[in-house]
């Protein structure tokens, strides 16, 4: 490609893509300064890895995929995250709830989840993986990650009422 | 369903999110990225590299099955060496031979001198007394002169006893028959003549001596000698090298133009 040795090209790449792409490594990452680090060497793959992107996707998506793959290769060298066999999950058990949340709020709540609760979740919910694509990423089985999304979704549910009760007073 | 529309909502919320990075994360990129660039120049000439040293191998590998022979023309060498060695020692055996042989020639000039006396001192008997100390005189003086000629200490002692025998037989002459003087004559040459084989025995113990007084140390003679050839072989070795790296750089060089 064009943009590849050619430092102008990967500058506006970068631009377009930087803030968007802080975002989402953001949402696994919770302090910033970590984020942008992970950020930077993801986009230092997107650009060494240029003759990899094949035009099946989008160009958003396939940079997208990097971020998430490094921000959970990093989460994985360190530890953090332990994935429990639990197979333990109920589909239809939450109440309907609309939030009225900011981001700052929704954040707020996400990065209070445990680092296996929060992965699954950020890629299920906000990246729209499915349960058996979340299995190969990880090395899971797909029932651990559905119990997995599970609690995750019970922990956010009572964080959000919390919230909301606080909000209204009753708290 | 309700966690469908907290999922959307969450979705919605995060994707338009945007978090503006610091100032300097495009510097540290744009850094790592140069970094990576001038890394990848070496992988790309990698086989460039390779080729180099299986070429260089090849060369090495050329230059030491050509020093094979080399190194056998050098162990000839070596073994002319040694038998020059042997040549010499020969040569050195001959010379003490040709030592050995002038005093040998000059026993045989004493030997053939004294025959020489010995039938002047038999003609001494019939000729008058100062015609014979004349003549003895001048035998003397030539038989000192041959025994000069020796230059072996030694020899100039063994030399002095014939002469004195020899002074001894004139006087014995003019008291003892012709027939008397002529076997004293002959047991005069068997004197000589043994007398020559002692002087050639210790001519022959006393080169030998001599000989034994040059010490050779034969370890440091093959170690220097090991040494001068591995530095001649070390520099045929280093400019065959340096001739077929100018080769290879140049084809190198030529290949680069052309391409």
């Amino acid at each position: 490609m064009a943009v590849e040795n050619n430092r102008q090209a990967q500058q506006l790449v970068y631009n377009k893509y930087a803030s968007k792409m802080l975002s989402v490594c953001r949402q696994y990452i919770k302090d910033l300064h970590h984020a942008e680090d992970l950020m930077i060497s993801a986009f230092m793959k997107v650009f060494t890895h240029m003759k990899n992107f094949e035009h099946k996707g989008s160009f958003e998506g396939w940079i997208r995929r990097i971020m998430i793959n490094e921000c959970i290769s990093y989460i994985r060298a360190q530890k953090k995250v332990s994935f429990l066999e639990d197979e333990y999950y109920k589909e239809d058990g939450f109440n309907n709830i609309e939030s009225n949340l900011s981001v700052d709020d929704i954040q707020f709540l996400i990065d209070g989840l445990p680092e296996g609760y929060k992965v699954i979740f950020n890629l299920y919910a906000i990246e729209g993986y499915k349960h058996l694509e979340i299995a190969d990423m990880l090395g899971i089985s797909e029932s651990t990650s559905k119990s997995q999304l599970h609690h995750a979704r019970k922990m956010l549910q009572q964080q959000v009422s919390k919230l909301k009760n606080y909000s209204h007073g009753t708290a | 369903m309700g966690q469908h529309k907290m999922d959307k909502d969450f979705k919605i919320k995060l994707s338009q999110r945007e978090i503006t990075p610091t100032a300097n994360a495009w510097d540290r990129l744009d850094a790592m990225l140069t970094v990576a660039e001038q890394k990848k120049p070496k992988k790309d000439f990698g086989w460039l590299y390779i080729a180099a040293s299986v070429v260089g191998f090849l060369l090495l590998g050329t230059v030491y099955f050509n020093s094979i022979p080399e190194l056998n023309d050098v162990k000839r060498e070596g073994n002319n060496d040694i038998v020059l060695q042997n040549n010499n020692s020969g040569k050195t055996q001959e010379t003490t031979a040709e030592k050995i042989l002038p005093t040998a020639t000059d026993s045989q000039s004493i030997a053939a001198a004294t025959p020489i006396i010995t039938k002047s001192s038999t003609t001494s008997t019939r000729a008058s007394a100062n015609w014979r100390s004349n003549h003895q005189s001048k035998n003397e003086s030539i038989i000192t002169r041959a025994a000069g000629e020796l230059a072996v200490g030694n020899q100039n002692q063994s030399t002095s006893n014939p002469v004195q025998t020899i002074n001894k037989i004139p006087n014995q002459s003019e008291l003892i028959a012709d027939n008397q003087t002529n076997k004293a004559i002959k047991t005069e040459q068997a004197v000589t003549s043994a007398k020559v084989d002692e002087l050639l025995a210790n001519a022959g113990t006393g080169q030998k001596s001599e000989k034994s007084t040059v010490k050779v140390n034969a370890k440091s003679l093959l170690s220097q000698v090991d040494g001068e050839v591995n530095q001649s072989f070390r520099e045929k070795v280093i400019h065959k090298i340096g001739r077929n790296y100018q080769e290879v750089a140049q084809a190198v060089s030529n290949r680069n133009v052309q391409q």
